[in-house]
């Protein structure tokens, strides 16, 4: 399956500025009943940038129609069977690490997350060649950040009791 | 205070070690991320603002600007050495550049950058010290609705000319606008977007939504495929730049100096398009023209300039407006509020000795760069060298220590990683972050002055036209429109005329 790029983002800012102007906008912004002018409510200037949205979106669409006959050739098209599927997997592998390494700062503490998460990113992700490096500076960089944040900059690094830091 | 007061203010605040120590180890900073192939200098930028927070504002804000100015020369030397630009602005350096060192001549080439560099840099803070006081007076005279008219300008141009394709831009902008209006209503305090998270009443913050968009994308990108491919670097060899050669550049150099101090000056250009420009006026004025493209150090010359020329420039509408000219100024615009000062007309009135204090660093900055500049060239083979594999990590533990740092909050290293997937997800689909970033940061600006506005005149929009300035910045928004949709239908015509060459060529096949 090959989708033009263009038309599918033409389609998702047309979809989600009617998703603002109709669902977002009259659920999440509170708008006081006393409001004397439209143009001073909190929510005129949400519902501009809609409108605007919407108007941007139909208009990637219309072009994308008037150029439907040309085989554009310096158009970029996703085409999801030409790109190996791996790279996707390993993109659903990093955002699954990203959120482990959110997960586990308040855990064991900022210092000790980041050196493991980065010895997983360069040595497991990576796969890189320099791994006695990578384990030095993966101990080294976020030790050295404590130090300049928590003791020079005075802000307060999470830290828990395991392996706690002076 | 009289001026002579002014200025000796601020030579006191910027004669201290730690201010000259700041900007020094900025530039080298600058230098080195600018000249790693994979950092941009807004990432390396965006990645220092955290470590200024500790700092005195005039210290800060200094080492930002080493960072700024140092980065956009280091992007030269991988362009020339390794055909692959630091930065977008090195991008017309490689056109003359790498010839000139397959010809063995690249000690020629990298003196050149440094020197054109260096002094186009001189002519781009005369331009900033000459103008932006003078723009600043006469900004004196805007209100909310003058303001917000220059605003609707600046967001035209800087939306349109983001990209080659206007829509993507402008929708990016959108959607920067959008993100700037989460949090507590300016008038009235009631919620928007917050959606029960008490998190989010402050808003975005400005830097984690910046970490997030400019360094994680990159990370995001690496973990998808990741390599440590090493580029061949060229020996600088014996051959150096002479005098003579730098003499008859001169009038190249200061050239492109002049275009890169017009087009810095204007919000939204850049550095790429005044150095492309300061390279084709080169080449159209140059006796040696039919020699560019395959080594001539005059086009070397012109496109050094033309990039380094931009950035004391991009400081005018920063200082004297309070308008970010690109995504860099931005940054530096969070550094002034990150310290309680907002740049604009008041600046020069309230804070007149900071001001000039920087006009003094930035002078000085040209003087490190030269000398730091030509350090780094000696040594860039082994700043080439550093693995991917280990760079990338690194950046990724700087982000969160810096995300965090902001305002002591794990919530705002969430923010950074999902504004992070959001940069990538538009990279992917070709929408340019720049046009995100600016509008996130002049949205509330924008809100502000025309609900002010509105409040002025009960609610009718006469006020917004009220006077010559008002006109002159719709006038000039409505032209830059006019001119976008030109030059936006004539690359289609051009596009369909190259389609039908080309399948003239496969019929003819």
């Amino acid at each position: 399956m090959s989708i033009k790029r263009d038309t599918l983002v033409g389609f998702l800012i047309t979809i989600f500025s009617l998703l603002l102007v109709f669902y977002f906008i009259p659920n999440y912004i509170d708008s006081p009943t006393f409001v004397r002018k439209i143009v001073l409510s909190p929510v005129f200037w949400p519902t501009i940038i809609g409108w605007l949205m919407f108007i941007i979106g139909i208009g990637i669409l219309i072009s994308q129609y008037l150029n439907r006959k040309s085989k554009d050739l310096t158009e970029k098209k996703v085409s999801y069977d030409d790109k190996p599927s791996k790279t996707y997997d390993r993109l659903l592998m990093f955002a699954v690490f990203m959120i482990a390494y959110y997960l586990l700062i308040p855990v064991i503490g900022m210092v000790w997350s980041s050196c493991i998460a980065f010895i997983i990113f360069s040595i497991f992700i990576s796969g890189t060649e320099h791994r006695k490096t990578a384990v030095i500076v993966g101990f080294l960089l976020p030790l050295a950040l404590y130090v300049f944040f928590y003791h020079v900059a005075g802000v307060h690094i999470p830290h828990t009791d395991l392996m706690r830091l002076p | 205070m009289n001026t002579l007061d002014i200025l000796v203010n601020a030579f006191h605040l910027v004669a201290t070690w730690n201010s000259i120590l700041a900007l020094g180890f900025g530039v080298l900073i600058g230098v080195i991320a600018g000249a790693i192939p994979g950092i941009s200098v807004t990432m390396a930028v965006a990645l220092a603002l955290p470590f200024t927070f500790v700092l005195e504002p005039i210290v800060g804000i200094l080492f930002l600007l080493g960072v700024y100015k140092g980065g956009i020369f280091g992007g030269s030397i991988p362009a020339i050495l390794i055909k692959t630009p630091g930065t977008p602005a090195s991008s017309a350096t490689i056109l003359d550049g790498y010839p000139m060192v397959k010809n063995g001549q690249a000690g020629k080439a990298m003196g050149m950058a440094l020197y054109a560099s260096c002094t186009a840099d001189i002519i781009s803070n005369l331009s900033l010290i000459l103008f932006a006081g003078w723009l600043a007076s006469f900004a004196m005279e805007f209100g909310p609705p003058e303001f917000f008219a220059l605003i609707v300008f600046s967001l035209t141009i800087i939306a349109g000319i983001a990209g080659d394709k206007l829509l993507h831009g402008l929708f990016a902008a959108t959607l920067g606008l959008l993100m700037a209006t989460v949090g507590l209503d300016l008038v009235y305090g009631t919620d928007r977007f917050i959606m029960g998270n008490t998190d989010l009443m402050g808003g975005l913050n400005f830097i984690v939504v910046l970490i997030g968009l400019f360094a994680i994308p990159e990370i995001i990108a690496y973990a998808r495929r990741p390599s440590d491919e090493r580029a061949m670097v060229q020996s600088l060899g014996d051959d150096k730049l002479t005098f003579s050669e730098y003499k008859r550049c001169f009038r190249t150099i200061c050239r492109g100096g002049v275009i890169g101090a017009i087009l810095g000056s204007i919000p939204g250009i850049g550095a790429a398009p005044a150095a492309f420009l300061s390279y084709s006026e080169a080449r159209r004025k140059s006796k040696n023209r039919d020699n560019f493209g395959k080594g001539e150090i005059e086009g070397v010359a012109a496109a050094e300039s033309g990039n380094s020329g931009v950035s004391g420039a991009t400081l005018i509408p920063l200082l004297a407006l309070g308008i970010p000219g690109d995504v860099i100024t931005a940054i530096i615009i969070g550094a002034f509020m990150i310290h309680g000062l907002q740049p604009g007309p008041l600046l020069f009135q309230n804070n007149a000795d900071l001001v000039y204090a920087l006009f003094m660093g930035l002078i000085l900055s040209s003087i490190f760069m030269f000398f730091i500049g030509s350090f780094a060239v000696k040594v860039f083979k082994n700043i080439a060298n550093i693995p991917k594999s280990i760079l990338l990590p690194s950046v990724l533990v700087l982000c969160v220590f810096g995300g965090y740092a902001v305002n002591n909050s794990l919530f705002d290293v969430m923010v950074m990683f999902a504004m992070g997937g959001l940069g990538y997800v538009m990279t992917r689909l070709d929408l340019p972050s720049a046009p995100f970033l600016i509008a996130f940061v002049l949205g509330p600006l924008l809100e502000d002055n025309f609900r002010q506005s509105m409040l002025m005149s009960g609610g009718s929009a006469d006020i917004l036209f009220r006077g010559v300035i008002t006109w002159c910045f719709w006038a000039l928004t409505i032209l830059t429109i006019i001119f976008l949709i030109r030059t936006y239908l004539k690359d289609k015509k051009y596009k369909k005329q190259l389609k039908m060459n080309a399948l003239d060529v496969e019929v003819a096949k």
